[in-house]
């Protein structure tokens, strides 16, 4: 009965002090707005963004519906992340087993990867213009490098003796690929994959601010150019809330393909 | 009573002739050696225990059987055949069970036989036999994560089984687990050759356990690893683990084992 009660305690403790938190930090917020300690030019309460919001709902920003700069926003992160795994993750194993390819290629990769995206701006101007692509690139860039590199790690962290037991039980090339190191990898893959959507989200701004006209990226970027500081954190909020969708949806879908993770 | 061990017995199962293994060393020059002149012969049913203390070779005796690695010199056969990669006829049991955790009982325990193409018409039955033998009817649709450490354990037993292989290399696989289910599991082993015959190498730091499974113990000695001593058991004294030393020669071969490993301990950490 004890044990009972105890466990259920500390499964509600978790999110019924995460709630506590965010509560107690938008009090002090509403109230510095409230009382007065801070302009609202500076920082706007969380109703006043929350009427904002409601505003934007129904007349859009610079003729541009709301719902229509998240649906923007999200539909580049996505065709990019995508993409970047569907690539990356490939690539990543290939490199991991090939210790040619990893000569190869890891040098590009590995100087690349820490570069800040928005160093290559200009560049990707010059070479794809300002349209759809460009910003698809960058987000795409971003990601893909991190999903290589954590993919190519992935297949180096599988244990030496998974690999031999394969091997005694009468295992070709392939099938230690397809059938051993693939689904060995499935754990660190989605680990990868959830940072990497991670470096993506964070890219989607400089991408935006590639000439868009829409997205939720651009919409902060040019509220801020206005002193709208209102609408600027509305989309910071956006972008966070979706951010942390997008990282909830990732890890849902692993504990559904990967139940022995952390359980082996 | 103690076998000679230099002359291979005519239908010797494993041969492992004059074996030198060295291994490059961090930092130093020269190389370490791992295995010095290694011989050591297994007969057709034979269940041989090799014992000693930590570090000193004794995995990789059994890696060179497997074709894990290959060494310096000397030969390593089994049934005749060298020895060059590692392959179905010599099934391996490691330390952890080393199962796939993203496959059901039943699949890690047909896994062999799956690659291999054989249809399962042809397993399903042996599948049965196997996991009945280990006890685990009834759990074929579970996860590995679900059993305990035992458990996960026989399945990597059924497992190895199933192939029918010429030979068993077992590498500490009862060392991790606790005290009670290390006895059930050792008897389980005892159970399985006696329904099939499999000559099986088993290597542990266990004495006790050494006694109370092999036909044969084999000490081997602080890195570099030799064959110190050959220590035969008379299997009509082995009777349940409980009254294991009771008999007499039971007994003072286990006082030989001790003094023997002992020795060897203190020369490997002075």
């Amino acid at each position: 009965m004890t044990r009972t009660d105890g466990t259920r305690g500390s499964a509600l403790r978790r999110p019924l002090l995460s709630l506590a938190a965010t509560a107690a930090v938008l009090a002090v917020w509403q109230a510095s707005g409230a009382l007065g300690w801070i302009g609202p030019n500076l920082l706007p309460t969380p109703t006043e963004v929350l009427t904002t919001a409601a505003e934007l709902a129904e007349t859009g920003y610079r003729q541009v519906p709301l719902w229509e700069h998240v649906a923007v926003s999200l539909a580049r992160a996505m065709a990019a992340f995508l993409a970047a795994i569907a690539t990356g993750v490939p690539l990543g194993l290939v490199m991991g087993v090939s210790p040619t390819a990893s000569a190869l290629l890891d040098p590009f990769v590995q100087f690349l990867r820490p570069l800040p995206k928005l160093a290559l701006i200009p560049l990707v101007i010059v070479w794809f213009g300002i349209g759809e692509f460009s910003k698809f690139f960058l987000i795409y860039l971003a990601t893909f490098l991190s999903v290589v590199a954590g993919a190519a790690a992935a297949v180096a962290s599988v244990g030496r003796d998974r690999l031999r037991a394969a091997e005694v039980l009468g295992v070709n090339r392939w099938q230690m690929f397809r059938h051993v190191l693939l689904p060995s990898t499935l754990p660190d893959l989605f680990t990868s994959v959830r940072l990497a959507i991670g470096i993506g989200w964070t890219t989607l701004i400089a991408a935006e601010m590639v000439a868009a006209t829409s997205g939720l990226g651009w919409m902060v970027v040019n509220a801020g150019a206005y002193l709208r500081t209102d609408v600027v954190l509305l989309g910071i909020v956006l972008l966070g809330l979706f951010g942390y969708l997008l990282d909830l949806a990732v890890v849902g879908l692993r504990k559904r393909v990967v139940p022995w993770m952390g359980r082996e | 009573m103690d076998g000679s061990g230099v002359i291979a017995p005519p239908r010797a199962k494993i041969r492992v002739e004059s074996v030198v293994k060295t291994y490059a060393a961090d930092r130093a020059a020269a190389r370490t050696t791992a295995l010095q002149d290694v011989s050591l012969h297994l007969g057709e049913g034979e269940l041989v225990c090799l014992l000693g203390p930590s570090g000193c070779g004794k995995s990789t005796v059994l890696n060179l059987i497997a074709g894990f690695e290959r060494p310096e010199f000397g030969a390593v056969t089994v049934d005749g055949r060298p020895v060059e990669r590692p392959g179905p006829d010599r099934a391996v049991v490691f330390q952890q069970p080393q199962l796939f955790p993203w496959l059901s009982v039943l699949d890690n325990v047909t896994f062999g036989p799956r690659m291999a193409g054989v249809p399962p018409a042809r397993y399903r039955e042996d599948a049965e036999r196997y996991l009945r033998l280990v006890g685990l009817t009834g759990f074929e649709r579970h996860a590995p994560y679900e059993l305990s450490g035992g458990m996960r354990q026989r399945v990597a037993l059924a497992r190895a089984w199933i192939a029918n292989p010429a030979v068993l290399l077992m590498d500490e696989p009862f060392a991790a687990l606790d005290a009670q289910t290390r006895l059930t599991m050792q008897e389980l082993l005892l159970d399985l050759r006696r329904a099939t015959g499999t000559t099986i190498l088993f290597v542990t730091h266990d004495i006790d356990e050494a006694l109370f499974l092999a036909d044969r113990v084999l000490v081997m000695t602080a890195r570099p690893g030799r064959i110190k001593a050959e220590v035969a058991v008379p299997r009509a004294a082995v009777r349940d683990f409980d009254n294991l030393f009771d008999a007499p020669a039971m007994a003072q071969r286990r006082h030989d084992l001790i003094a023997l490993v002992r020795e060897e301990a203190r020369k490997a950490a002075p």
